[in-house]
């Protein structure tokens, strides 16, 4: 048998025939060209490539960073989730409450906010997989949920939360803060569970055909509440981490959050209707958002136009995606 | 070709069943409870038994001296479960309300929704409260709202920010140009002899903060230090300490930072912190929340500039309740001649922080 | 006064032209040719129908019926040949609305309604009668509706919701549409498939009536019955190809099916099976039916009840029968992928329970899914992704090993001659009969006791329809028992040892492969034994 002839209705542009891979690989030569750009723009050209610099970069990335880890094994699998940011919220003021209302040692407080995370994820799943609601609805209504409550119990705000908790998220390793170290830790576990083991590769199938998935034996709905509650509690922990971080439990932290993981992980190579993508895509999309926030600021344009360049760049990137793939369709 | 109809595979597409069903209830209706108590929390309403039955009829300019049952003044904002507003405004409101004997309210969307604003305004009229207190969240959009109500009959006051095309009777709240000028007192105070360059942070395209700015400007300018073009941060923590980092590192010899916007003074003491340089950037913000006051412990921050926002609905309510019970009259009938019996501007004032007092403000 | 003044409705159908036959044919196909890409789905097709007849029209799955209806109806358009309708000659259907302007209307198995509408406005979609502005008429909408419902028998209010109504329900609102069309000529697809004996009786005096009336009716049906009972003349088609035109008084439901087949057999070859007669059935069903409740669940109305049956190992045995017949939606329970409302399934012996796909899969069924795009690839992933689905969720391992992975697909890809570049290409770039040997090698990965396959070479060149029957031959040969669901009955009676043959959810014969005929099988999967 002979390989197919090449498709002869219609010319497409060679580009198309590209494999996907290298809208990612885009990606990433585009970050390095906005490193370079940042050693013109940056009013001293030694400032931007110093310690000091990258790692203001990276603390200030971690918390979406975190984000999109979990968000990144829901959108494999298929679904998404809206209430991450409201979760964060809710689980460092859950933390704070525990910390300094009710009294409870740190690490146990810790605990019960994590607990809260991943039972807040858990319902998201068990709402979506089992009850049948589609995603974006019911984490519309959490995320509404998840945020009144964090505002009911944080109010203004836990401040002055004890130092041994702020350690966590303050100490720094090689110039380099806590949490950053903690995104590298949970997203390269994440990344290498994803990548090689047999149980997190069903997501992918989940979340490329979940009918077919269900008839290959994979438990889909189980998959689908696990992955929920996954990604619940590592908001919970961005939200704890990040409380550590500024001694402070903020009810409204994680406003907006949710849609900047989305983006950030879109741009690294996820589909909406799932089965795609890797965290090592998240990051870099994280990454590359970050950078052109921060050219921007000190470019001086106004926040309008980081909405319209970052919105743009996300339609191209997924337009040129969608493109490719038709390519390929029979 | 084959026409076949599907075989069966949509069989997984079933209704759910009545077990089902009956969760969803279930978890959607404790959810919905849980939020509709935030709600009647976060926006509770007072309701006091009037003191005395209302004053006899009175005539065309004569206002009754005792507040009518069920008088009702309503304040109206967006972000209203901010909790800047629960911390503050709020209680100062119940308070007010409970002191004179009137209901007050609280009403507006929970987001920054302009339109939703607008039609709460509207639906607001509709009902013919005693008085209303807006926020001006958008000095344009809001005039057409407030006058219409005013035209109504229903006195409108502006609070905390205000809408000076429209026909509002007063405005209660802090002068920003005013509070620009403070912090650029204390900044210049601190750096002393220091000259340089000061960033500028805060939702930039409120007029609030735009008043801010060149009340800084006019301050900092003539000290001699340098003004970079404000930056905006959203009103969001998150960003404020992102764009005070992105700005420290740019500019290796800033002097100094001042925020405009409830979030900015956290924002970007954090920034400066974890850049190590406490102390060697002078750093100014609006509020004095708790926040503010573990900066300003910490010698992070320099000084924050406290609004004191309970005047905002106190105050407020008092202004619309003398203006219809006041028994100050400049003509025999004051309302057809458009003359208020209150200040039309209450400038409420602000207070300074340092570390000098700041045990002052301290809770624990 | 005649109907006419009872239901106002009925002044548009009243006679205008007088009862069958005495103005010469009000439909007129001559030399109708369709093709798609692949397939020469009409060649050169005659009929006419005349006005006041019922002409029914039958031919096995595949002959061409529908798609001559749809060319009637306005959905396809013919790529020869010359349509007469009404004294025009060489009408041009172009669309569905032209189709209904000119006056011809077709009655769907209910696919053309909307649930969230209720029943007025789905009968007048896009036609609700209007006031002076454009603006819906809603009294006369309803009233028009509530007489057209009364015609046909349903007594229920023109603003119920039509989500609410039960699928023979709608099949009567689909009726009521096409009676509003005030159509000359009115085409039924299958419309008894879902009615009971009551209503199809109703049915049947609303096509009396039209027949009064001078409308035209073209049947189609499976069920020869129904045919005798109603119809005037029937022409049957096979192959695409007219193949004769009798009226109904002169010919026989036996000498129908005759003329339905006949076909060369000898483009498969086949199969040569050893008499394996081997103990303990490798895969019994017993008693397998549906829920009480699943008459309701989405499109398929087809309800199982009571399947019995079994295959030893070794024994390739084939399940045929025509659309609607419930040969797919017994592979899903037996697969236990659709729920069961009784009965068990036994793999050498050993009750397979809960009824999952998992617990199947590990009971050693593999199912291959009818329409493998929808439901059994999945299309970016790789081929060898593809091949390694079924035993992901299985293996004990913690670890993924893609270097086997890898070289287990690249012996399949080159023992069943897949054609890819490479293992790691995205499996929808592949033609569609390299995609059924995937899905094979995906079976044959985790090595199945049982394997179901659901319509195996449906879209599949002629080139790879023999290498999958043969992949399928040497998987008997190793053991495995294996069930093939076709509904192409040369391929059915090449493959099989034995075929069952199911009509109406259960099981209506068997057939030993040695003494199967096309004709006893559409005998059996058409006729019923008692009515």
């Amino acid at each position: 048998m002979t390989p197919r002839a090449p498709d002869s209705a219609g010319r497409r542009p060679r580009w198309t025939s590209l494999p996907r891979e290298v809208v990612l690989g885009a990606l990433i030569v585009l970050i390095v060209l906005l490193l370079w750009l940042a050693g013109l723009v940056y009013p001293q050209l030694s400032t931007f490539f110093t310690l000091g610099n990258l790692s203001a970069i990276l603390r200030n990335l971690a918390f979406e960073g975190i984000l999109a880890t979990g968000m990144m094994l829901l959108l494999v699998a298929g679904v998404f989730d809206l209430s991450v940011g409201s979760m964060a919220s809710l689980s460092g003021v859950v933390a704070g409450w525990l910390m300094k209302k009710a009294g409870w040692p740190v690490p146990l407080a810790v605990a019960g906010a994590l607990g809260t995370a991943a039972f807040g994820g858990f319902l998201n799943g068990v709402i979506v997989a089992k009850v049948r609601v589609n995603a974006l609805i019911t984490t519309l209504g959490t995320m509404g949920v998840f945020s009144g409550i964090a505002l009911l119990i944080g109010g203004p705000g836990i401040t002055f939360l004890p130092e041994s908790f702020s350690r966590l998220g303050q100490e720094e390793f090689l110039g380099i803060q806590a949490p950053v170290w903690l995104m590298a830790a949970l997203a390269g576990t994440a990344g290498f569970l994803l990548w090689r083991t047999r149980f997190f590769r069903q997501y992918y199938y989940i979340g490329s055909n979940p009918k077919a998935a269900h008839l290959s034996g994979i438990n889909v709905e189980g998959m689908q509440i696990l992955a929920f509650t996954i990604a619940g509690t590592i908001a919970g922990l961005a939200g704890i981490v990040y409380a550590s971080r500024i001694q402070t439990a903020s009810s409204t932290v994680g406003v907006g959050a949710e849609l900047q993981a989305i983006t950030a992980v879109i741009l690294g190579g996820a589909s909406l209707t799932g089965g795609r993508g890797t965290i090592f895509g998240a990051m870099v999309g994280v990454f590359f958002m970050a950078l052109m926030k921060n050219l921007l600021i000190i470019l001086r344009t106004s926040s309008e136009w980081q909405g319209i360049i970052l919105g743009a760049v996300l339609v191209l990137a997924v337009g040129a995606d969608s493109i490719m793939n038709r390519r390929q369709e029979r | 070709m084959n026409h076949h109809e599907d075989e069966g595979l949509d069989a997984r597409e079933a209704m759910p069943t009545r077990r089902e069903v009956f969760q969803t209830a279930g978890i959607l209706g404790g959810a919905l409870a849980g939020a509709g108590l935030f709600a009647a929390l976060g926006g509770c309403e007072t309701k006091s038994a009037p003191e005395s039955a209302p004053a006899p009829g009175a005539a065309g300019g004569d206002r009754p001296r005792a507040p009518k049952a069920d008088e009702e003044y309503v304040w109206l904002s967006a972000n209203a479960n901010l909790p800047l507003f629960t911390a503050h405004d709020h209680p100062a409101l119940h308070l007010v309300g409970r002191e004179l004997g009137v209901k007050v309210t609280v009403g507006g969307p929970n987001s920054i929704d302009i339109p939703s604003l607008v039609s709460a305004i509207e639906q607001t009229a509709a009902r013919k409260p005693a008085g209303m207190m807006v926020v001006g969240w958008d000095p344009s959009a809001l005039v057409v709202p407030i006058n219409r109500a005013i035209e109504s009959g229903i006195p409108v006051v502006c609070v905390d920010a205000d809408v000076p095309a429209s026909k509002r009777l007063a405005f209660i709240g802090t002068d920003w140009y005013d509070l620009g000028v403070r912090q650029a007192e204390a900044m210049v105070k601190a750096l002393g002899e220091r000259k340089g360059k000061v960033a500028l942070l805060g939702l930039i395209e409120q007029e609030i903060d735009q008043k801010a700015f060149a009340g800084f400007r006019s301050v900092a300018e003539k000290a001699g230090l340098t003004c970079l073009e404000p930056q905006q941060d959203k009103g969001n923590q998150v960003e404020a300490t992102r764009v005070a980092a992105a700005i420290i590192q740019a500019h290796p010899d800033l002097a100094g930072m001042a925020g405009f916007d409830s979030e900015s003074g956290p924002g970007m003491s954090q920034a400066v912190k974890e850049a190590g340089k406490s102390g060697k950037i002078i750093v100014t913000s609006v509020e004095a929340e708790e926040q503010h006051l573990r900066f300003i412990k910490e010698g992070v921050l320099t000084a924050g500039i406290g609004q004191k926002r309970g005047l905002f609905t106190y105050m407020g309510v008092k202004a619309l309740y003398e203006i219809n019970h006041s028994p100050l009259k400049f003509t025999p009938d004051d309302r057809a001649a458009g003359i208020v019996p209150v200040p039309v501007v209450y400038s409420t004032g602000t207070y300074t922080v340092t570390r000098d007092n700041v045990h002052l403000f301290l809770k624990a | 006064m005649t109907a006419a003044a009872a239901r106002p409705d009925i002044p548009a159908i009243i006679p205008a032209v007088g009862p069958s036959g005495d103005s010469g044919p009000i439909l007129s196909v001559r030399g109708i040719h369709k093709r798609f890409p692949g397939v020469h789905a009409l060649k050169g097709v005659n009929l006419d129908v005349r006005a006041g007849e019922v002409h029914a029209l039958v031919g096995e799955n595949g002959a061409g019926k529908s798609t001559l209806m749809h060319i009637l109806a306005g959905v396809h358009r013919p790529d020869e040949g010359s349509i007469d309708f009404r004294g025009r000659t060489d009408v041009a259907i172009a669309s569905e609305r032209e189709a209904q302007r000119l006056g011809i209307a077709i009655v769907y198995q209910e696919r053309s309604l909307f649930d969230p509408l209720s029943i007025a406005e789905n009968v007048f979609a896009g036609r609700q009668p209007a006031g002076a502005c454009g603006f819906i008429d809603r009294r006369r909408l309803r009233e028009r509706t509530r007489g057209l419902l009364e015609m046909v028998g349903l007594a229920v209010e023109p603003d119920v919701p039509l989500s609410a109504l039960s699928p023979a329900e709608r099949q009567m609102v689909e009726i009521a549409k096409a009676l509003s069309l005030d159509a000359r000529l009115i085409i039924f697809d299958e419309p008894t498939a879902a009615l009971t004996d009551a209503e199809t009786s109703t049915l049947f005096g609303v096509i009396g009536l039209l027949k009064k009336s001078g409308v035209g009716i073209i049947y189609i049906s499976h069920r020869l019955e129904e045919v005798f009972e109603i119809a005037d003349r029937v022409s049957v088609l096979k192959d695409g190809e007219w193949q004769a035109t009798l009226p109904v008084a002169g010919t026989t439901p036996g000498d129908l099916v005759a003329r339905m087949v006949g076909r060369d057999l000898s483009v498969f070859t086949r199969r040569m099976a050893p008499d394996r007669a081997t103990g303990t059935p490798r895969l019994e069903v017993r008693g397998l039916c549906d829920p009480p409740e699943a008459a309701g669940a989405g499109f398929s109305r087809v309800r199982l009840r009571g399947i019995d049956f079994s295959v030893r190992a070794g024994e390739v045995v084939a399940l045929a029968g025509l659309n609607g017949s419930g040969r797919t939606e017994a592979a899903l329970a037996i697969f236990g992928a659709r729920p069961r409302g009784g009965g068990e399934i036994l793999v050498d012996g050993r009750r397979i329970d809960p009824p999952s796909p998992a617990s199947a899969i590990a009971a050693g069924i593999g199912y291959l899914p009818e329409d493998r795009k929808d439901a059994g690839l999945f299309l970016e992933m790789s081929v060898e992704r593809n091949i390694t689905a079924a035993r992901l969720a299985r293996r004990g391992g913690f670890w993924l090993d893609d270097a086997e992975s890898r070289s287990v697909a690249e012996d399949f890809r080159r023992k069943m001659r897949i054609a890819c570049r490479d293992v790691r290409q995205a499996v929808r770039s592949l033609s569609g009969g390299n995609q059924q040997k995937v899905m094979l090698a995906r079976w044959l990965l985790v090595g199945p006791r049982v394997l179901i396959v659901d319509e195996p070479t449906r879209g599949v060149d002629v080139g790879s329809k023999a290498e999958v029957h043969a992949l399928l031959y040497e998987l008997a040969a190793r053991g495995t028992a294996v069930v093939v669901i076709s509904s192409d009955l040369p391929e059915a009676l090449a493959v099989a040892d034995r075929i069952l043959v199911l009509r109406e959810g259960c099981i209506s014969g068997e057939i030993s492969g040695a003494d199967a005929t096309e004709e006893k099988v559409l005998r059996l999967a058409s006729i019923a034994v008692e009515r």
